[in-house]
């Protein structure tokens, strides 16, 4: 379903498969149906019209996304709790009814959403993955989750997380291990990596990650799904169970990058709960948009492009790096003037990630005493009762941390750690600040490789810390950045999802966007679905 | 609480409250200052971490006057300010008398408060009971506190150490807590000074060791509550969930216009009235009583016979009647009428004292 101008370019490497690409909706009606591609289109602006042209309900809506949910979930473990149905369809027949009666809709009425377990909750359990945190209800909604019910979502359930956000695969959750729905035996990614794959297999619309060094970004891209990590500051954190409070920032992801901007724009602003979120105005992230058949020629044209050159180095796969740079022609193609950009500090931002995430966790946990909620462990005296709690409450890679961010903090180490560290980051953040003065976006690969095996490196944290060198910069520098699938690699049975990632200036989401938008609209790949599902949702 | 996903959020009013203070203080304000996390387990602590300032704090380097009574040997001391900052307070420990359980009382964890530290220049516990009491002077005078140490709402945490005549460094220091009013301050100071000189006369210094120790109001003496092993790495680290604090000039200048008569000058500006050093600590004792007296000067009253009679009946009566100044009835205009009365022989003294009962029973409007 490629055109011909475009399959050359994704099959050109070696190793580079073009899967047939099935589009998800039924676009009879759509004069998208008569050209050669079909581009992925918002999910949650097709619902908005089929409930607002009652071609369909919201309860059948959320019945055929609980159905799915249902029937897929037993293979993939997404989901830590999946809400009752009939709590979900009874959200959905409110909505019918508004709809009956011609009142307002918000602007996600009827979209089904996933939220990951460390994102507090009041209607449901929220343990962040965590054994010191099991059945654990917080009294309250995180403010992403606030404005999300606002507008009239649907929340389906909390997704799996490696605990506490530490990870990347997913696997380091206490409760479950997710599977990539491209291949079960793989990972998901991570943190995030149930709200990945829950949006890859289409178990719900869109979902919220977190994104403290990547785990919002590696998990879309292992995935094949579009996912944003936006600005510090743009996403409240109230209600975002802390890992590393200057780095973590609320994510989304979606199957479409204009739902991913539809997401991101309900749930950012100011809010006085969080003393580190920007008051700066919220642009209405999607009305830039343009539909595919009013681009010009050279869409992009005069976009200043570079290109990291560090990150298409050593430790990067060949197959990655191939369809990566297929992205970046496809984005030449589309007007933009690319070139190369070096940052000589980029391979700085992985230890000085783990260093201050280390050390901003092993405070942040701290709260975690067995006092007043969570698991308690009884000791005959306090100090054995906060030893038995935590050491039994939390996992290895959480201990672990812990330990490494206490030994950076203490006196003595603290400067040639902590602050040292500390220093690495203001050298990243200025080295990105002028790249971005040169250049409109930065590109680079999402991860250092597609989706691995379950259990490849479970035992092997440093190599596993390593495919976080693409993405914990941007956290550093507190960047918002957008992956975008943009390719496929060999491997399961219909291939594994490359994503590319975009870095913009601060609180530049809109121009993100926009560039993802027309890339995907032009470069057929983000709408396809992974094979656990492709069958039921082909046109 | 320290619940998961909740984030704390900086009470403006104790930034300008910590302002006030510091120029009160004469100290110099740090413009832009931040928060930091000092981190240690307890259950009156519930995030595992106290948000306070540790390298840059609000304001440091000050000073505060100090008349000493004549009783105590009078005499006017300057006590050095070290620092003012601003920190979050913690829970309360609720011990029940058998101690199978605690309970711990979370209303004022969070609550943002002021610590003031003060340079070691206090030599007797009377000097320190008299610093405090004028700190509780100026943070009433400032509107800043109640200043209520029953209600917590000033506490006091002392540090002593002694050292041979001669020496230059200070001995090893000890900390005393739950002192609960000057006075017990300056006894407990006394006591645990006599407490370590009489371990230095009996030659046994090294038995002075870091610790935290209780006064006991009952027994009179202090009593090693914790030992200190070492010093506790608190592992101060900036604060990443509150922005930094940054203040304009205009802002402090704002601030420093409005603040009121401070306690000293005060008692410089009594003195300079004629009105002797007891006369003035009296009447500037309480800022409310300081005002009063203010006006009915302001109102042309005699200084000597105004301060006679608010030191003298009026007080006796407020003290009987534990009323405060501001809600006896007698007003100021009204003391002034009666006080003219008296000097012009228009009432003798003894029917003036009647109606100055009637006045602040009743006030004057019948």
């Amino acid at each position: 379903m490629l055109s011909s101008a475009q399959a050359p370019r994704l099959v050109r490497s070696p190793g580079l498969r073009l899967r047939p690409i099935k589009c998800l909706h039924t676009a009879q009606s759509s004069p998208l149906a008569t050209t050669t591609t079909t581009a992925p289109s918002s999910q949650i602006l097709t619902i908005r019209k089929s409930l607002l042209t009652q071609q369909t309900t919201a309860v059948d809506l959320a019945k055929s996304f609980l159905d799915r949910l249902r029937r897929t979930e037993p293979q993939l473990n997404s989901f830590l709790y999946v809400s009752p149905d009939d709590a979900v369809l009874k959200q959905a027949e409110e909505l019918d009814n508004k709809i009956k009666n011609n009142e307002k809709l918000g602007p996600l009425a009827g979209v089904l959403v996933g939220i990951k377990d460390n994102i507090c909750t009041s209607d449901m359990p929220s343990t962040a993955g965590s054994r010191i945190l099991e059945n654990y209800r917080p009294p309250f909604d995180a403010t992403a989750v606030r404005k999300l019910k606002e507008s009239g979502a649907i929340v389906v359930g909390k997704t799996n997380l490696d605990e506490f956000g530490m990870g990347s695969t997913t696997e380091g959750s206490a409760y479950q291990v997710t599977a990539n729905p491209w291949d079960l035996s793989r990972v998901p990614g991570g943190s995030s990596g149930g709200s990945a794959a829950a949006v890859s297999a289409r178990q719900c619309v869109v979902s919220l990650g977190s994104d403290t060094g990547g785990s919002v970004r590696q998990p879309a891209a292992f995935c094949g799904v579009v996912g944003l990590k936006p600005t510090y500051g743009r996403v409240s954190r109230y209600g975002l169970v802390a890992y590393a409070s200057s780095l973590d920032v609320i994510g989304c992801f979606g199957s479409s990058v204009a739902d991913a901007g539809i997401l991101l724009h309900t749930i950012s602003g100011y809010d006085k709960f969080d003393s580190t979120s920007s008051k700066r105005e919220v642009p209405d992230f999607t009305s830039q948009f343009v539909g595919k058949d009013y681009l010009e020629s050279k869409p992009l044209k005069g976009l200043r492009v570079g290109v990291i050159r560090e990150t298409f180095g050593d430790g990067v796969d060949p197959e990655v790096i191939s369809s990566v740079r297929g992205a970046v022609t496809h984005l030449e193609e589309l007007g933009c003037f690319v070139t190369e950009v070096s940052l000589p500090s980029f391979s700085l931002g992985l230890p000085a990630y783990y260093v201050l995430a280390s050390s901003e966790s092993s405070s942040n946990l701290s709260r975690y005493d067995g006092i007043r909620y969570g698991n308690q462990v009884l000791g005959d005296e306090l100090n054995s009762l906060y030893g038995y709690s935590r050491a039994q409450g939390f996992g290895s890679e959480v201990k672990m941390r812990i330990l490494m961010g206490t030994y950076a903090l203490s006196a003595g180490y603290y400067d040639a750690y902590y602050k040292r560290a500390q220093q690495v980051r203001t050298i990243i953040r200025d080295s990105f600040k002028s790249a971005l003065e040169k250049n409109d976006i930065l590109i680079s690969p999402a991860s250092p490789s597609v989706a691995y095996k379950i259990g490849e490196k479970k035992d092997d944290p440093l190599a596993m810390y390593a495919g976080d060198k693409m993405t914990v910069n941007v956290n550093l520098a507190g960047l918002p950045a957008l992956v975008l699938p943009c390719g496929f690699v060999e491997g399961g049975s219909a291939g594994l999802p490359v994503g590319f990632q975009m870095i913009g200036a601060a609180f530049d989401e809109e121009k993100l966007l926009k560039v993802g938008h027309i890339f995907e609209q032009t470069l057929q790949v983000s709408s396809a679905v992974p094979p656990l599902i492709a069958g039921e949702l082909t046109c | 609480m320290g619940l998961p996903g909740a984030l704390p959020v900086l009470n403006t009013k104790v930034i300008e409250y910590a302002v006030k203070v510091g120029l009160a203080l004469n100290c110099k304000l740090s413009l832009s200052s931040k928060f930091d996390r000092k981190q240690y387990f307890y259950p009156d602590l519930p995030k595992g971490y106290q948000i306070s300032q540790f390298d840059v704090p609000i304001a440091s380097g000050g000073y505060l006057d100090v008349d000493i009574p004549i009783e105590f040997g009078g005499g006017h001391r300057r006590f050095g300010i070290t620092r003012v900052h601003m920190e979050e307070d913690a829970g309360k420990l609720l011990h029940t008398g058998n101690g199978s359980f605690s309970q711990v009382d979370l209303n004022r964890a969070g609550v943002p408060l002021l610590e003031i530290v003060s340079e070691p220049d206090m030599r007797t516990g009377i000097e320190a009971a008299e610093y405090a009491a004028e700190l509780q002077r100026l943070v009433r005078y400032l509107g800043v506190s109640n200043g209520n140490m029953q209600e917590g709402s000033l506490r006091c945490d002392v540090n002593i150490s002694i050292r041979p005549i001669g020496q230059l460094e200070f001995g090893t220091k000890v900390e005393i807590k739950n002192l609960n009013s000057f006075s017990s301050m300056s006894r407990a100071i006394d006591f645990e000074i006599s407490r370590q000189a009489l371990l230095h006369s009996q030659g046994q210094a090294d038995q002075i060791v870091q610790e935290t120790r209780l006064w006991e109001e009952g027994a009179q003496k202090t009593v090693t509550m914790r030992k200190k092993e070492g010093l506790a790495d608190y592992r101060y680290f900036p604060e990443p969930d509150l922005p930094g604090v940054s203040l304009t000039e205009e802002y402090v200048d704002g601030i420093r216009d409005s603040l009121p008569e401070l306690p000293e000058m005060k008692r410089r500006r009594y003195e300079g009235m004629g009105l002797s050093m007891q006369d003035v600590l009296f009447l500037t004792n309480d800022n409310n009583v300081a005002e009063f007296f203010d006006a009915t000067i302001a109102e042309g009253a005699d200084v000597k016979l105004a301060a006679n009679w608010i030191m003298g009946d009026i007080a006796a009566y407020m003290k009987n009647e534990k009323l405060s100044i501001n809600e006896i009835k007698l007003n100021s205009h009204e003391l002034v009428d009666l006080i003219s009365s008296i000097k012009g022989g228009t009432i003798s003294g003894k029917i003036g004292k009647e109606i100055l009962f009637e006045l602040m029973a009743k006030g004057g409007t019948c």
